[in-house]
Parts: structure tokens; sequence; C-alpha cells
């Protein structure tokens, strides 16, 4: 099987004891991302449907499609408190388990000074810890204790839901879809690696109209882009 | 009928799939926090159909085969299946509905399972019966097969039949199931292709 190619569960990659014989690459270890794992006979199983991707030499993953969000540290995801307790939020951040969240991860947090933060409220956090074996940490604070953007989100807007790739696709830098309606129409933004994304426009009609086009998005190929960014911004400015 | 993967914008993952005069959509809901005290790694439910209770059994024991667990430990996926049309081939339907929903959800799994019924009616065999032909024949056989060397991985069988009758039922079974996975390799094609 070759990277770029459709890989379905159960499909064999190579054996290790065979890429171990060819000589060109038998001191080299093989690192398998998400989506591989190794059965007992020692061969390289796809667990995960989806693309097989080569990222190095010797770095192999499965990037499948998929809505539920698995953490990884340092991916800044945005959360809903779901409870509030003396030290820590519980935080729903579209995982397995509600994250954990410390009232004093963040900036000039102090046991005196806790953050107002109120169930129901969204949170841009950083996860921090992301094993599959324990409930994920969050903290909304770098490890010189500044914010860098983290925090509360608040003072309205709308907040959606999307696919884990189009948060991606919106994150890249080949995407210009957000520059292109940037250039005419004022708007903020905030975009969690888990899938969610929270807007919010001039007025609440321009909020709308990009949550929409932002789904629509997800079925739009990249050489349509520009188009849906020139029909966003006719809609926002009443055409 | 055509499968369509990903109808069902609230679930992590959906399918529909019909043979026949049977059809299901499967949603997918996972991997989540545990609902009950007994903490099922699965849990399978099945509406409008008049034998949940078998199909869901059989269903929990070959998803529970298929998923892997260590990948997704703490956590509950649930499973819904909603019978839309019920003639013959219950059983496998809703088993290739589970296996391209859990494709859809991308939840890890150790290999794709497949299901096929076949029934002996007067000595001929005939895959995915409908209703009228289940019941005419002598022996009704479920057989599911992985997609690694085509193991045969459960199989339901009611009725009387010969050693020989049931060799041929598995080669015949053989055969639907790599068409089977076939179709399921092209719904994912079709699926990746647009994002």
């Amino acid at each position: 099987m070759q990277a770029g190619q459709l890989a379905l569960p159960g499909n064999e990659l190579f054996a290790i004891s065979a890429k171990a014989n060819d000589s060109t690459s038998d001191q080299e270890t093989l690192r398998l991302g998400v989506g591989l794992y190794l059965d007992q006979d020692e061969n390289i199983v796809v667990s995960k449907p989806g693309i097989l991707t080569q990222k190095g030499p010797q770095v192999f993953l499965v990037s499948s499609h998929q809505r539920r969000y698995i953490p990884n540290k340092g991916d800044n995801v945005i959360g809903i408190v779901t409870k509030r307790a003396s030290e820590t939020l519980r935080v729903d951040i579209g995982a397995s388990e509600d994250a954990t969240l410390s009232l004093l991860a963040f900036e000039n947090a102090t046991r005196r000074n806790k953050p107002d933060i109120k169930i129901g409220d969204l949170v841009f956090a950083k996860v921090i810890t992301g094993h599959r074996f324990m409930d994920p940490e969050l903290s909304c604070i770098d490890s010189h204790g500044k914010s860098q953007g983290l925090g509360a989100i608040g003072n309205g807007g709308f907040h959606i839901r999307v696919s884990l790739q189009l948060a991606k696709r919106l994150l890249s830098r080949d995407c210009s879809f957000l520059t292109q309606v940037g250039q005419t129409v004022r708007f903020e933004i905030t975009i969690g690696v888990n899938g969610r994304v929270w807007v919010r426009g001039f007025n609440s009609h321009a909020a709308i109209e990009l949550c929409r086009s932002i789904e629509e998005m997800e079925h739009t190929p990249d050489s349509d882009l520009e188009t849906l960014a020139t029909r966003t911004v006719d809609r926002i400015c009443g055409f | 009928m055509d499968p369509t993967l990903g109808m069902l914008k609230r679930s992590d993952g959906s399918a529909e799939f019909g043979m026949k005069e049977s059809s299901v959509i499967v949603s997918i809901y996972g991997p989540g926090e545990f609902t009950s005290n007994q903490e099922q790694p699965i849990e399978v439910c099945l509406y409008g159909c008049s034998s949940p209770a078998a199909i869901s059994r059989f269903l929990l024991q070959i998803i529970d085969q298929v998923i892997l667990h260590n990948q997704v430990p703490r956590s509950t996926i649930r499973i819904s299946v909603q019978t839309i049309q019920e003639g013959g081939s219950l059983l496998s339907t809703c088993i290739n509905g589970a296996t391209l929903a859990l494709m859809d959800a991308a939840i890890p799994l150790r290999y794709l399972a497949a299901a096929v019924t076949v029934a002996l009616v007067k000595e001929e065999i005939v895959i995915f019966p409908t209703k009228a032909q289940e019941e005419e024949a002598s022996a009704v056989m479920t057989l599911v097969f992985n997609n690694i060397r085509m193991e045969l991985l459960a199989c339901e069988c009611n009725g009387l039949w010969q050693p020989a009758e049931f060799h041929r039922c598995l080669d015949t079974a053989k055969t639907a199931v790599s068409d089977l996975f076939n179709i399921y390799r092209e719904k994912m094609n079709k699926k990746l292709s647009l994002s």
C-alpha cells in the first residue's frame, strides 16, 4: 500500500520483520501515528478508514474524516463549561470525557481572585494532557503565565460545530476564505481544533451568514472557495 | 439499494444500508461517557423490528470482536439501529449497516465485518433471501466474514442441511461478501474525496 491511497481497517501495511531486513533502513525506528496499530504477529495493520499519509521517511498515519475529537497535547480547543467546583471546571470539548480546567490556570488568577466563569460559558484553552487513559486536562495560560489569546470567550457571537477536517482547513495557511471575507467585513472568529468555531460579526446577521458559509465550506472544494467568499460578502452586505 | 454514509448530522457516524426487502439506518455515538453503572463498552439498541433481542445480542458480539477496545478505553460506544423496512435477511443488513456506520465514525477497528444471509430453497442457494423465500427454505444461514483473509467470524444457522451443502453456502457467501467489501471501499472513497 502506498501513501495517498485509501486504507481500510484490516488492511496490512507491511510486517516489521520484513522492513527490518530491508538494507536501506534497518537502523531507523518506524513511527506509527493515528489509525495504525501493531498486531500480535508484528504486522502493521490499519485501524481507521482514511488516506494513508507519510509525514517523514519513517512516519506513517491514517488521516480519517471524523466528528468526534481525540484530545492531543498542544491542541487549542473551544469547550463549554458543564460544572464548576471550588478549584476546577469540567469542560465539554467533544471528546469521550469532559476535560478538567483548573480555575487557577488563567492569567492573573489567584486563590482569592478566581475568574468569573459560569456553567454554559465558552472557553478557549490548550490541551496539556491528552492520554487516552485519563481525563484530558486544559489550561488557559502558557508556562510563563501569559494567556496568549486563551481564556473565556464572551460577549455574544455564535458557536457552531463542524467536522475536524473543516476546522483544520480553516486554520491552515493555504485557506484564503477568512482573509478574503475579512478584507471587506469586520468579524472575530475563534477556531478550536476539536471542531468548534465561534464567530462574532458586527451584527448578528453578519455572524449568521458567516456561520452558514463556514458550514457550506464542508462541501466546497478549494477551487470554489473564492466564489464562496465573494458570495458571503455579498450576502452580508445585503445583496 | 445504494448505501449512504453520514446522513445524520448530529451523530458521530451514521449509515443507511438495505438489501432487497430490508433496510436499516444505523447511528453511532462514541466514544463517550458511560451512562450506567454497568460501564458496558458497547451498547446496542434496536428499534422497529419484531425480534430485537436476538438480533441485538448477535450484533453486540460481532461488534465487540470488531472494535479495538484498547484504543478507546474507559468509554462507551452506543449503536442505535432503526429498522426502516423489515423483510428477509434483517440480521445481515443490520451488521453491514453497523460496519458502515462504524467506518463513518472512524472508530478504531481490528478489521471490517460483512454479513450475508444464505437460504437453501429446494436445493438452490439464494443470497439475501426475501421473507417469503426464508419461510420456504429448508435452511437459513447468516454468515459473517472479516476482510483479513476472508475468515469466518460468526454464523447463525437455522434448519436442516448436509455438510456438503454448508460448504457450498460458505463458498457462495464468500463471493457475495467480497462484493460487499468492494462496496464499502467505494463508499469510503466517495466520502473522502470531498474533503
